[in-house]
């Protein structure tokens, strides 16, 4: 069995959420069957212009093959685009237009799948509200397996992925919720699906203590790892956080990791400390009282599992469904909707070491029960067998 | 799991919680129920000073205090001892001028008759209003009373229409479970007609194969012909 995994972008310096989700997935798939992974030649997620050569390259031991983008984005006109397709009365014709404004508009890489089908058995598309998804699983529907990482997008709502999301052979969905919505929305029950998620790499070792004198980062602390901008949700955890201080003259400090648009409040208990490697970061977050989780839309937050791979308890926001439902699944984390809930919670959960430690005990209860590559690895391969033997 | 859970129900920022099962579900129940009353607790601590009662406050004595009562004069009543024999001694002196008064005093009293005459009229014109305005509210009830039977009609219908709606969803239904059949007879179809391209192929080999073996039948016979004729 030979597979294809066909994504917006990929490379080792890409770190977007679905491009790393795809990537993992490749190099853990190549262990049980031949991987190639089809792309594009863009590295940039906003124009898609061509960065790297078009052809085939070898990344972590998978064949990987790029293809040109023939158009790169103008923001201005994708933007005049979706607003007329978000706030206006329009045609299925100006969703076309629209997608291929969103692009990465790879006509190449659409013509290679339909040459090339027999060659491979399933092509998993990642991210639905692409060129190549959209188009790829049009040219292969019956060898087509959707990861859609949807999130609670307006475009999701648009009437060409709700027929979309009827034509693939299967779905492997990131949390419960996604399936949920993705269901409601396209009334597509009779395709099969698995929620899968990701596996995630925990280091063998990790310390505090290390993180603390490298950092200068004493007492006890919060951290936030991710983007830094106002779709995660930061403006309101910044005005929590500052408010909580004000009115509870506790000691906890809030650090955060993650690459920044947004300006950081001046305050002693707000550390930044920009982008930090895989050590460190794993460092950090075995010393942190809780992970901070304010996003507003996420459709698995990989983080959020790393912290309950290692033991620590989450406060997530509660207005992201995927993110209250993963903490009521796994009794591992608090939410919040507001300052009050945010103020009450966090006060519980740094007063109490004893909840923290069962919190945590629950979320690595979950992990392992559903997110290590060993059980990521066997949900893939089982939707394949199961489309398999139903041929 | 690495660390051992500790046992026991215990309490934590008034929140009880039980280590050996620990339900998110019900502690953010009990957290959403502390929020909730926070806003309260805090407009009560800013609030005291206001509402509680105190002794000392002037503020507070006044409703349970009647005000002091004004001045009582008795105009009809009677001066009495000196101020009585005084007052009478002015009565007698003024008694002449009284005319010249009453003189000084007639355009107060026009005025005062025209305000009242005015007040009348006015008290007219508001009886009308009256009048007017309870003609308006029967009018009002009447279409009130319209309106109630135009809904009650259009309640009847919307439950028509909820009939017709139902029955259409049941329709998309059926549409949609047609789709789903399409879709399942689609990939059938794919997969048969995938088998049937294998079978075509694996067909015309077979014959290619034949045709060859024919070719080397017809060779190897013009041999032995040419064998046997020698």
């Amino acid at each position: 069995m030979t597979i294809a995994l066909v994504v917006q972008r990929y490379g080792l310096e890409i770190n977007g959420g679905a491009e790393l989700h795809c990537r993992w997935v490749a190099e853990h798939m190549r262990t049980h069957m031949p991987v190639e992974v089809l792309t594009s030649c863009a590295y940039d997620y906003i124009t898609w212009r061509n960065h790297y050569p078009e052809g085939e390259e070898l990344i972590n031991g998978i064949r990987v093959r790029r293809f040109p983008v023939s158009r790169p984005r103008s923001p201005e006109k994708f933007g005049r685009l979706q607003n007329r397709i978000l706030e206006h009365e329009h045609r299925e014709q100006d969703e076309l237009a629209w997608l291929e404004e969103e692009g990465p508009t790879s006509p190449k890489l659409i013509h290679f799948i339909r040459k090339n089908q027999a060659a491979y058995d399933y092509f998993i598309f990642f991210s639905y509200r692409y060129y190549h998804s959209y188009w790829g699983i049009h040219a292969v529907p019956a060898k087509s397996i959707l990861v859609p990482t949807a999130e609670h997008d307006p475009v999701i709502h648009l009437k060409i992925f709700r027929d979309l999301f009827r034509m693939p052979r299967a779905f492997v969905y990131n949390s419960e919720e996604e399936r949920v919505m993705i269901q409601s929305l396209s009334r597509n029950e009779h395709v099969p699906g698995l929620v899968v998620g990701v596996g995630t790499e925990v280091p063998s070792s990790y310390a505090a203590d290390r993180f603390r004198r490298k950092h200068g980062v004493d007492g006890p602390y919060l951290i936030y790892i991710g983007r830094i901008d106002q779709n995660k949700g930061c403006p309101h955890l910044f005005d929590h956080f500052l408010r909580f201080k004000r009115e509870t003259a506790s000691a906890v400090k809030l650090v955060l990791i993650g690459s920044t648009v947004l300006k950081i409040p001046a305050h002693p208990d707000v550390r930044y400390l920009g982008f930090l490697s895989e050590e460190d970061k794993f460092d950090a977050l075995s010393g942190a009282e809780l992970l901070v989780m304010p996003s507003f839309y996420e459709s698995l937050s990989m983080v959020t599992l790393e912290a309950w791979a290692l033991g620590r308890p989450v406060l997530a926001n509660a207005k992201c469904e995927v993110l209250k439902g993963q903490c009521l699944r796994s009794n591992g984390g608090l939410y919040y909707e507001n300052y009050a809930e945010f103020k009450e919670a966090l006060k519980l959960l740094l007063s109490s070491e004893r909840l923290r430690a069962a919190l945590g005990d629950n979320g690595r209860a979950y992990y392992n029960a559903n997110y290590t590559w060993d059980i990521v690895e066997h949900k893939y391969l089982k939707i394949m067998n199961d489309l398999g033997a139903a041929r | 799991m690495d660390s051992p859970k500790p046992s026991g129900a215990t309490q934590a920022a008034s929140v009880e919680i039980d280590y050996d099962r620990v339900n998110v579900a019900e502690i953010m129940a009990r957290i959403q129920k502390a929020a909730a009353e926070a806003p309260a607790e805090l407009s009560a601590a800013n609030e005291p000073r206001e509402a509680a009662p105190s002794s000392f406050s002037p503020a507070s004595a006044s409703p349970q205090t009647a005000p002091p009562a004004p001045p009582q004069t008795d105009w009809n009543s009677e001066p009495q001892g000196a101020k009585q024999r005084i007052k009478k001694i002015i009565r007698k002196l003024m008694r002449p001028f009284f005319p010249v008064i009453r003189l000084l005093a007639l355009p107060i009293h026009e005025e005062l008759r025209a305000t009242i005459k005015s007040l009348h009229e006015t008290n007219v014109r508001l009886d009308n209003l009256y009048h007017l305005l309870q003609r308006q509210a029967e009018e009002f009830d009447r279409k009130l009373d319209l309106g109630g039977e135009r809904m009650d009609r259009g309640e009847l219908r919307l439950d028509r229409l909820e009939g017709i709606l139902g029955e259409r969803l049941k329709d998309l239904d059926k549409s949609m479970e047609y789709i789903r059949l399409l879709h399942n007879l689609d990939h059938n179809l794919v997969v048969e007609l995938t088998k049937l391209k294998v079978e075509a192929d694996t067909l015309k080999s077979k014959v290619r194969i034949l045709e060859k073996d024919q070719e080397l039948t017809r060779r190897r016979e013009r041999a032995l012909e040419e064998q046997a004729l020698k």
